[in-house]
């Protein structure tokens, strides 16, 4: 049986190969990161894309306006907390701005600069769902949280924001840490090892040194709005239990049929406001080892249709299927 | 639930507090080659994690990953074989993948589609299909078991599960796989 078994997935699978394209992929992660590091604390380097992978059936503005449009409304009832911090190394100042948190992410906004030149030219990328970032990144990086032990590099993202029309200002970046599980008030560390940009297609590295400590102060004011409602699907049934808004973004948590949670439809899977306004769904993961839980994040930064809350809501829409909210 | 990597290749779930080395100390390690790795082995782990995730754009980051962190690891332990160790490093990958929404963690509606339209032109995916709809945990034993061919206490030791779990997932896999493979093909020993 096993042989049959094999044979007939990889009749299925034949046109599946790790192709010369994903092996250069692999070389130039492992060029990237292949110089030593001053401090290899860091926890598992993630090159080029790993953080930056942000889509959306409706992501098409570019991340820029998507997170300044979402913290600018964000702001105007709410303040983050100053930070001002700055290290230098290697040429390369990295500055920790600002922090914002709420029940489920903690937002770090912060700025890289050359010392040496005025300008930093980076180029841009765009990500399948047309979402343009700069072309850069850390190489390793790791934070160490209020109340946790252990360092979280899972469970964070770091995005450079794009540079259209911006050459003269520093890059900007912004990381979203997964908060649910550390303290709410504390003092954390972040450490980022090494940083690597592309200019005109030439991949640039620094091998520099970045260490902050800051305090973390988030309120527990995440939003969350029980459901409880479920749906038939071909796959089965599902729940969806709760939303949870967060400052900048959106993410429900779903129970139920595994393979229908996994299987929908993206095209017609999302937030649908009052204003009539969608934000599409952008990833699933399990939340729990048996699989009951599964929590489902939408478009990131709203969109870029700034802070909203559970009032601003009128239903989810799964593969099609209107489950009211309000 | 918080999983999380560290830099010299272990994986550990912190609730259990049970870091599970994946490499060994450098003197222990046997040389890795990543160019006859990527060309030996980059297409079975990409079918394994392919059938593993039901996401080939998702399987295609996870074996990158899978090499990456090979390579960071400087080798593997001569007490097993390479593509064992390479099968290992990608499984865990895979479940972290599935367990974080946060880390390119996409479970892209339109994956399966996708998936089964790019994949084959007009084999039959019926088996595929019926793999995919188990859970991940009896995905994994149903793969290693029938498509990779390791024995139940070879998948403990890759799972870091007991041996009776595996016997037990594989047990329930089938229950779960019968019915679906009734009108196709299915011998009770699968």
């Amino acid at each position: 049986m096993r042989k049959i078994f094999r044979e007939e997935c990889n009749a299925a699978l034949q046109n599946v190969t790790f192709d010369n394209r994903q092996q250069k992929a692999v070389r130039m992660r492992v060029e990237r990161c292949h110089k030593p590091r001053r401090r290899m604390r860091g926890m598992v380097a993630v090159a080029v894309a790993a953080a930056l992978t942000f889509s959306g059936a409706f992501a098409v503005q570019a991340v820029r306006d998507n997170i300044r449009n979402t913290m600018a409304s964000w702001e105007d009832t709410h303040t983050g907390t100053a930070l001002g911090l700055s290290q230098s190394d290697a040429g390369l100042t990295v500055t920790l701005d600002e922090i914002y948190g709420d029940t489920w992410y903690v937002y770090l906004k912060g700025t890289v600069a050359s010392e040496t030149e005025k300008t930093m030219r980076v180029d841009n990328w765009t990500n399948r769902s047309g979402t343009q970032y700069a072309n850069a990144g850390f190489c390793d990086w790791e934070f160490t949280i209020p109340d946790q032990k252990t360092q979280l590099s899972h469970g964070s993202n770091i995005s450079f924001l794009s540079v259209n029309g911006q050459e003269d200002a520093p890059l900007e970046f912004l990381i979203r840490l997964s908060a649910t599980d550390f303290a709410l008030t504390g003092e954390a560390s972040a450490l980022f090892n090494g940083f690597w940009y592309e200019a005109d297609g030439e991949l640039q590295e620094l091998d520099g040194c970045w260490e902050f400590t800051f305090p973390v102060d988030r309120n527990d004011d995440g939003e969350t709005l029980l459901v409880g409602k479920s749906i038939q699907t071909d796959a089965g049934t599902v729940t969806l239990d709760c939303l949870q808004f967060s400052a900048l973004d959106i993410s429900a948590e779903w129970s139920g049929a595994n393979e229908a949670l996994f299987g929908w439809d993206q095209s017609n899977t999302y937030l649908l406001l009052k204003s009539g306004e969608r934000i599409g769904c952008q990833s699933a993961g399990i939340e729990d080892e048996n699989g009951e839980k599964t929590r489902m994040e939408f478009a990131p930064f709203n969109n870029g249709l700034g802070h909203i809350s559970a009032d601003d809501v009128q239903a989810v829409v799964f593969a099609g299927q209107e489950i009211p909210v309000t | 639930m918080q999983y999380f990597f560290h830099c010299r290749g272990l994986i550990g779930r912190k609730e259990e507090g049970t870091m599970r080395e994946i490499t060994a100390p450098p003197s222990m390690r046997e040389a890795f080659d990543l160019d006859h790795a990527m060309v030996a082995y980059g297409t079975d782990l990409l079918r394994l994690c392919t059938l593993y995730l039901g996401d080939r754009t998702l399987a295609e980051d996870a074996v990158q990953d899978t090499f990456f962190r090979a390579w960071r690891s400087g080798g593997f332990r001569g007490e097993s074989g390479e593509k064992t160790w390479l099968t290992r490093i990608a499984i865990n990958v895979c479940k972290s993948y599935l367990l974080s929404p946060w880390h390119k963690r996409r479970a892209d509606g339109e994956a399966l589609a996708a998936l089964l339209a790019d994949a084959s032109d007009g084999a039959d995916d019926t088996l595929i299909r019926a793999v995919l709809s188990l859970a991940p945990k009896y995905r994994a034993v149903v793969l290693l078991h029938y498509y990779e061919g390791y024995k139940a206490r070879e998948i403990a030791q890759l799972l870091h599960v007991r041996t009776n779990t595996v016997v037990s997932r594989l047990k329930r896999a089938r229950e779960q796989l019968k019915p679906m493979l009734k009108e196709w093909y299915y011998e009770e020993n699968i």
